[in-house]
């Protein structure tokens, strides 16, 4: 019995410090993906556009990485996003697909890629968050307005 | 005795094989080099142990089944609670927290690694391919200088009857036959530099020495069509996709683990490896209980992240340096383009004019005739040379960007999709 109740306090503190992670990951996309927002142009060329972005789709990248690599995450994945959130989640984290075709079109410069390279993987790390959704919620993603549709199929 | 002769038409058959020589494109060759170049190869097998030696950290954090020792304590005359706690990294050695720092390190350093093998890839096929430029200038240089030494073939015999009629000075064939036999000379020992650098790029490509390579022969660049390249638009995207830099951001991200494994090692040191990249933090004492030496580990700690940084910033102002160099030769071949063109143009024009004076048998000044060759074999290595140049710089800049043939992502992408297929 005190076992059982050993390993079920381990899971709980595991998945409260997974809980504590995605939520501060979730906060720190949602400033960003703001800041990303409310710039009235941006400039590619300076030091701090290019990082601002770099900032935000790494954050991306971060989320589809985790996700493939950690399993608890991906266990709870289905409770931070599930059918009713996803329309939040898009609007409060992802960039809708007018904004990235913007910047990807300012990121190619004379047969040149010239923003990081987590920007150009956006769709990529997109994908690799969308495969590891349940059924119910990818529908919920695809039916979405502000969710991305750019996706590969 | 059949069997004895379908052997020894096979291998005379697989002979006559070998011998027949390989084409190899550029486009064919950044392919063979990504996937049979032993340093690449060599690399790919220290990545794979990096790759099992995170599943070996992983594993340590399971309980080792050491019954020996824990029968001998158990058996043990007197059993005293301490001789337990030295049983705890064998039973649980989950409950070593340095393991666990331990064991993320390596997860960390396995991209570190994999930024290596990116690094290490670029390079050779860079250098493989810069080395087929170069091949192909030496060839197109041993072709011009065949027909250099065939228009002087042409000029001595017209000086020779020219010298024998008084039309030009005793003595005019001689200077003439003395180029001609300096062009010889010129020829033997460009074809072993050929052959020299073929070999080496051979060795590039992983293929036997036996055998033997043509080179495509590459199509000249439409410089019209070419815009020049702006390096303060590109730095910091070079910055960023540099596998070098990227590998001390992993570097630097293993520091703060090491801290806390530091902290940490009063509850017990961790034997687990952090694997093929971890050498580099070697030089870090980790203190082992309760000792003394914490604070002398954390100060070494601190020195080894400034070490780091002013490693990461060299490296960085060193991507800066090749970007802009690369590009300023870049956008000054371009310039030069149309230079050379008018030059070629204008060494055709000379060439033709005088084999129809000398054709007609019009008065030619035997100096005229002798710098006239300099001056076209000149033109024909200058629209080369410049060719060559141009390409290195484009392989330079294309390396520096991690495009077209270097197009290999971040190696973090390659995770992205699995389902715990962790490094």
């Amino acid at each position: 019995m005190n076992r059982f109740l050993l390993i079920l306090v381990v899971f709980a503190l595991s998945s409260c410090r997974e809980s504590a992670k995605y939520q501060e990951w979730y906060e720190n996309t949602k400033i960003l993906k703001q800041e990303l927002e409310n710039k009235t142009s941006l400039d590619i060329h300076s030091p701090d556009d290019f990082l601002l972005l770099k900032k935000y789709f790494s954050q991306v990248k971060d989320l589809s990485v985790e996700l493939s690599l950690n399993d608890t995450l991906r266990e709870n994945i289905a409770q931070y996003l599930m059918p009713s959130s996803v329309e939040k989640f898009c609007s409060e984290l992802l960039v809708n697909d007018s904004l990235y075709d913007e910047i990807d079109k300012k990121c190619r410069k004379n047969g040149h890629y010239i923003c990081s390279q987590d920007v150009e993987g956006y769709i990529r790390f997109l994908n690799g968050i969308v495969e590891k959704l349940d059924v119910k919620t990818k529908e919920a993603w695809k039916l979405s307005e502000s969710c991305p549709s750019n996706l590969e199929e | 005795m059949k069997s004895l002769f379908t052997f020894l038409f096979l291998g005379f058959f697989s002979q006559a094989v070998f011998a027949v020589p390989r084409n190899i494109s550029i486009d064919e060759l950044a392919k063979q080099v990504k996937e049979a170049n032993y340093s690449v190869l060599e690399e790919a097998e220290r990545l794979y142990q990096a790759r099992e030696n995170v599943s070996m950290a992983r594993a340590g954090l399971l309980p080792k089944l050491n019954l020996w020792k824990i029968a001998s304590a158990a058996l043990g005359s007197s059993i005293e609670p301490t001789s337990l706690i030295e049983l705890v990294p064998d039973i649980a050695p989950f409950l070593v927290p340095a393991n666990w720092f331990r064991a993320k390190q390596g997860e960390i350093l396995y991209f570190a690694e994999k930024e290596g093998y990116r690094a290490l890839w670029a390079n050779e096929v860079s250098h493989a391919k810069t080395l087929f430029y170069q091949i192909r200038f030496d060839e197109d240089l041993l072709s011009v200088t065949q027909k250099a030494h065939l228009r002087l073939q042409d000029l001595e015999r017209i000086v020779k009857a020219r010298e024998l009629t008084g039309h030009l000075p005793s003595g005019s064939t001689k200077v003439i036959q003395i180029k001609r036999l300096a062009l010889e000379a010129d020829l033997k020992s460009l074809g072993l530099l050929i052959f020299d650098e073929k070999n080496a790029l051979k060795a590039f490509m992983g293929l036997a020495t036996e055998e033997d390579v043509v080179l495509t022969p590459l199509e000249r660049p439409d410089y019209s069509s070419i815009g020049a390249i702006n390096p303060q638009e590109l730095v910091l995207r070079v910055i960023d996709v540099a596998p070098e830099n990227r590998q001390y951001e992993h570097f630097l991200k293993v520091l703060p683990l090491i801290k806390k494994e530091i902290q940490f090692s009063f509850l017990g040191a961790s034997d687990i490896s952090r694997g093929v990249a971890g050498g580099i933090f070697d030089d870090i004492p980790t203190p082992s209980g309760l000792g003394f030496g914490q604070s002398a580990s954390m100060a070494i700690l601190k020195s080894k992240e400034k070490m780091m940084g002013l490693q990461k910033k060299g490296i960085i102002e060193t991507l800066k340096r090749n970007l802009f160099s690369s590009t300023a030769r870049y956008n000054s071949m371009l310039d030069l383009a149309s230079n050379i063109e008018t030059r070629m143009q204008l060494s055709n024009e000379l060439w033709k004019n005088l084999k129809r004076k000398l054709t007609i048998g019009e008065e030619v000044e035997f100096q005229e005739i002798s710098e006239a060759a300099e001056v076209i074999l000149g033109v024909d290595i200058a629209v080369m040379s410049h060719e060559l140049e141009f390409r290195k710089n484009s392989e330079r800049i294309s390396r520096l960007l991690f495009e077209n043939d270097y197009n290999k992502e971040s190696p973090e992408y390659d995770v992205i999709g699995g389902n715990g297929d962790k490094p």
